[in-house]
């Protein structure tokens, strides 16, 4: 069964009866029925706008925005003005019912997309920690609704080359498999000065194995298993001193990731249960030149390798009658993380942030290193378990449906830490000449260790009303109040920062971290007021969405530089912020063959209370969150009839983001910019090529700010880029 | 942690001690506390200091303290000697300037109602559980660690006013720096300083260390700074701690090996050498005030106590 080109999925959920996604479990009906303000994305706009990865979708849905910097391990989501930009993810990832607990595999590419699900606002009450700002739900085509062989190839400026096969087969109405294989090479769009070499290329590639197997009538499964594999530069940070890309040590993050996720579901009289079983593993290595600079400061490498298994068992009540419905379920997670992340100190490192220091401080005395490089070891092992119960009660009055929801969270995480260095340096003696005496040797040998745990305990509850403006459900208006979680968790990388302190306090110079402060973050709690609507009307074809929150976020998890020469990042809390704004999306198809797709959003998030005992922030702006996002949109099809040729399609698309404030003072910014794309495709029967472009109007903007050793660095987005995809459907 | 441990401190030393006499319910507590005293004759300022152990017991149900002390020396070769009954006293919550340390306090607040064997007058009782400070070998530096007994008490007998004294202390305040021209204020309360006599075989001198020094926004902070060996001066007053142009150490930990094959782990530091120090108790000698200049360019003063803050 061959879907058409030009099929189209609008604001309501894609599963069908031949699948079970987590979402449709959970929410068991259309989207815009619901009281929540959602985006739902379909494979063949998704196909138009290009997107292989979650960073495509940035802008398209109102209010959600993932910059792109860095490299694939910092995946950064900011929704409504809540994010983080490193540790716990703001926004809960689901795809093929697999929820990903490590934010460093959030950034992947996914071949045959079929849908994307994008919930703004808490979603903890069903779906648990990290959904304080919503949840993503990913769905890749199922061989139940699809069969042949798919192939894609694609190329684009900066010699960005994408290619995918799928081969999908349907053995009976009862059982169906798909294999499906993606690749693709990225040579690169900004050069490091150093070495004249590109720092961004990529080489990524993977494997999905998904199956739909019917056993009986009451009982189904489905399992999906993916492997992927990247490898890659990345960090084109410029130093706002220079305007340049330039440093001396190697950059590169590689990842292995494996997931499968195994769905059952049994039909009874009484109720629907469904398992979704998942087992995750992830094997990742960063290396970072710290200091960004073309000198030997300092470098870092960060090896994780996670395994962690997850457990949902969730039960919908047949409708006993058509006034109530429920769905309740028992959540529970284990991940276990081992991490090495040395810390190397180099020549000019060791001169300029150790010996320098001490030496201005007792030039008669000078000390000098023993060797021009020693490492500050870290190795950490955290083991975390969480369990929940939750249930959502659904009752309908008439036009009136009333949900009440409440989930028990539990979580336990442990750290245990081991810091080592080895090292040592020597002590002269200034003489009246000039010259100097050996006065001392000091060798220095750290090594500690420890563990802590954190436990938290959570209630989050939902309360929601919906009112049918008429009587098929297609225009709503809705209110609803539910509370977010974010965990808690460890500031491993100040560890290094720690240590380093340590060190310099050994030779008398430097300031004390207090370990206890410093080590651990507290779980972040929203509460989320949202009244919105969703509209859609027949002919012609007009969808409308609005949302309108506030959110009121006590112990937000902010990153923050920490004072001084250090390149540590320190995950603290703000002790309270506000986040206010709306949302508006629309879908017109004025006539056949034309359509129109329109997102915006506005957020205002600032600090309520936040004094970080050297600043009062109160009324500035969430730093990384930016105040709008616009996305426009509108493609025409010409129908050639049946041609070689069949169809051809304009797109254009602009999507404008910001103003984005890069500090808690709020003394540098992104101002909003706009980045236009447009698209030409040509339809065969069993093909499609298109043309396309984006960031036309090759718009200089930057998508990430921060201080290295209170160097500044910019990231410059991505430029000007031209291509073409082809694609064979058979 | 740090709130239990004092707390649990107590409830061991209730545990040893506890006892139910026949004659009724009776929960009593007792330390042998250590101090010095600082005895001087308020006619003619001559001074003895000793080394005291004040015995006390708290009868926790009914709220009543005794505190017993033998044969404390007086100038002139004389001994005092007394035992007071029956002192209502309080207990309170305390925490450090520093290191968010708590401690509690056990505070006479009422005259006693037995003044007991001896000619006693104005006696004030503190009993404080705090942490001290002890120098962790692997870091070279201070932490707080140790929990002990410490008493502030003081009291007069007839010309003598006898106060008790710690000869390890550390002061936390406010340093204000002057530096400059135009002339810069610079404010730190996180410096501590704390002062370690010692008083052995009359030596009477001082090792004075400065923690966390900084001295303006834009000088480097300097973990330990020590003054060693300055001579302490006793009076009528209190006690005095004087010293020009002094060349401090800092502190540098880890396996230290001097040239000459030994190390006391610090080294010299000439470039902030100290051009005057003054160290000033007076009062119940709990409070301190320093003052000095460095280098040649920051003036600072410094006002602070050794006690805890209470917090309730």
């Amino acid at each position: 069964m061959n879907m058409s080109a030009n099929e189209r999925v609008h604001t309501d959920t894609v599963t069908t009866l031949d699948e079970v996604n987590v979402l449709s479990v959970k929410q068991e009906g259309r989207l815009d029925g619901e009281a929540v303000s959602a985006t739902v994305i379909g494979r063949q706009e998704l196909e138009n706008l290009g997107v292989a990865a979650l960073k495509g979708i940035s802008d398209v849905v109102p209010n959600f925005y993932i910059p792109d910097y860095g490299s694939r391990i910092t995946s950064s989501i900011y929704v409504r003005g809540i994010g983080a930009r490193m540790d716990q993810p703001a926004v809960g990832l689901n795809v093929d019912n697999v929820p990903f607990l490590n934010k460093n595999a959030f950034d992947f590419d996914v071949a045959d997309i079929a849908s994307i699900e994008m919930l703004r606002g808490p979603q903890s009450t069903l779906f648990g920690r990290n959904t304080i700002g919503g949840l993503i739900n990913v769905s890749t085509l199922s061989p139940m609704r699809w069969q042949g062989w798919r192939i894609m190839a694609s190329g684009g400026t900066g010699n960005d080359w994408k290619a995918s096969v799928g081969w999908y087969h349907k053995g009976s109405d009862r059982f169906a498999t798909a294999l499906v294989g993606s690749f693709s090479y990225l040579v690169g769009f900004f050069r490091n000065e150093f070495d004249g070499d590109r720092v961004d290329h990529e080489i990524s590639g993977g494997l999905r194995w998904k199956t739909d197997w019917r056993i009986s009538p009451s009982l189904y499964l489905q399992n999906s298993a993916s492997a992927s594999m990247l490898r890659q530069g990345g960090y084109p940070y410029v130093y706002v001193k220079t305007g340049e890309i330039n440093y001396n040590d190697t950059c590169s993050y590689r990842r292995f990731f494996f997931n499968d996720g195994l769905t059952l579901r049994l039909n009874h009289e009484a109720f629907t249960m469904t398992s979704i079983t998942s087992v995750q593993h992830l094997d990742d290595n960063m290396t970072l030149d710290q200091d960004f600079l073309p000198l030997p400061y300092f470098t870092l490498t960060q090896k994780q390798r996670e395994t962690a298994i997850t457990e949902d068992l969730v039960f919908n009540g047949k409708t006993l009658s058509e006034h109530y419905s429920w769905v309740a379920g028992a959540f529970g997670f284990y991940k276990h993380l081992d991490m090495e992340a040395p810390v190397t100190f180099k020549d000019v490192g060791i001169a300029e942030l150790i010996e320098k220091h001490r030496n201005d401080a007792n030039p008669y005395y000078p000390v000098k290193w023993d060797s021009r490089s020693f490492t500050l070891g870290s190795d950490f092992t955290l083991p975390t378990f969480g369990v929940a119960l939750y249930h959502e009660s659904r009752f309908t009055l008439s036009r009136w449906h009333f949900t009440l929801g409440l989930r028990l969270d539990f979580e336990q995480t442990s750290l245990s830490y081991r810091s080592r260095c080895n090292t040592g340096y020597s002590v002269d003696q200034l003489q009246p000449d000039g010259s100097f005496l050996p006065y001392a040797h000091v060798g220095i040998d750290i090594d500690d260790s420890g563990k802590l745990t954190r436990r938290y305990f959570n209630w989050l509850p939902k309360v929601s009303v919906l009112y049918d403006l008429d009587d098929n459900g297609d225009c709503n208006l809705y209110a609803t109040v539910s509370k977010g979680y974010k965990a808690g968790g460890f500031n491993t990388q100040m560890f290094s920062d720690v240590l380093q302190q340590r060190l310099m306090g050994m030779m008398g110079i430097g300031a004390r971290y207090d370990v206890d402060d410093i080590v651990g973050y507290k779980p972040e709690y929203s509460w989320n007021y949202e009244i919105g609507g969703h509209f859609s009307l027949p002919r012609p074809r007009l969808d409308i969405d609005f949302s309108l929150f506030y959110i009121d976020c006590r112990d937000q998890q902010l990153t923050m530089f920490p004072d001084g020469t250090t390149t540590g990042r320190i995950m603290t809390n703000a002790g309270r912020t506000r986040s206010l704004g709306g949302e508006l999306s629309l879908l017109w198809t004025p006539i056949d063959r034309f359509d129109v797709r329109a997102g915006y959003g506005f957020t205002d998030a600032r600090f309520v209370r936040f004094n970080n005992g050297i600043s009062d922030f109160k009324g500035k702006h969430l730093p990384y969150a930016p105040g709008n996002t616009l996305f426009l949109s509108a493609g025409y099809s010409f129908d050639l009839g049946e041609k070689f040729v069949r169809e051809i399609r304009i797109d254009a698309d602009m999507s404008g983001t910001g103003p984005i404030y890069w500090n808690e003072q709020n003394s540098l910014r992104q101002n909003f910019y706009i980045l236009p794309g447009a698209s030409v495709s040509l339809s065969g029967t069993h093909w499609n090529l298109k043309i396309w472009g984006k960031n036309l109007s090759d718009t200089r903007y930057h998508t990430f700010y921060f201080l290295s050793m209170g160097n500044e660095f910019l990231q410059k987005g991505r430029p000007l880029q031209i291509g073409a995809t082809l694609r064979l459907n058979f | 942690m740090n709130k239990l441990f004092p707390a649990a401190m107590l409830g061991v030393a209730l545990l040893f001690t506890a006892c139910d006499k026949n004659d009724g319910p009776e929960s009593t507590v007792k330390f042998m506390v250590p101090s010095y005293t600082l005895a001087t004759d308020q006619t003619t300022g001559a001074f003895k200091v000793y080394t005291a152990t004040f015995e006390t017991e708290f009868d926790q149900v009914n709220g009543l303290a005794e505190i017993e002390a033998d044969r404390i020396a007086l100038p002139g070769d004389r001994t005092i000697s007394f035992d007071a009954d029956d002192m209502p006293y309080s207990i309170a919550s305390f925490t450090s300037g520093y290191g968010n340390t708590n401690a509690y306090s056990i505070v006479s607040q009422y005259p006693p109602l037995d003044q007991g064997s001896a000619d006693i007058t104005n006696l004030n009782v503190k009993l404080y559980a705090g942490r001290f400070w002890v120098t962790n070998p692997n870091i070279g530096i201070s932490e707080l660690k140790t929990t002990s007994f410490f008493p502030v008490i003081s009291f007069n007998s007839g010309n003598y006013l006898v106060r008790t004294f710690w000869p390890d202390a550390t002061f936390f305040g406010t340093t204000t720096t002057s530096f400059g021209d135009p002339v810069t204020n610079y404010e730190n309360k996180q410096i501590g300083y704390r002062v370690i006599m010692n008083l052995k075989d009359g030596k009477n001198t001082a090792d004075v260390y400065l923690l966390n020094a900084k001295f303006a926004e834009a000088a480097p902070q300097i973990s330990v700074i020590r003054l060693k060996e300055l001579p302490i001066e006793f009076s009528a007053n209190g006690i005095s701690i004087k010293a020009t142009d002094k060349v401090p150490d800092m502190v540098m930990s880890g396996n230290v090996t001097g040239s000459n094959g030994t190390s006391d782990g610090y080294v010299p530091m000439p470039s902030f050498t100290f051009n005057e120090f003054t160290f000033t108790q007076t009062g119940d000698l709990t409070s301190a005030t320093i003052g000095y200049k460095v280098a040649g360019k920051y003036s600072a003063t410094f006002t602070g106590s050794y006690l805890p803050v209470a917090t309730k």
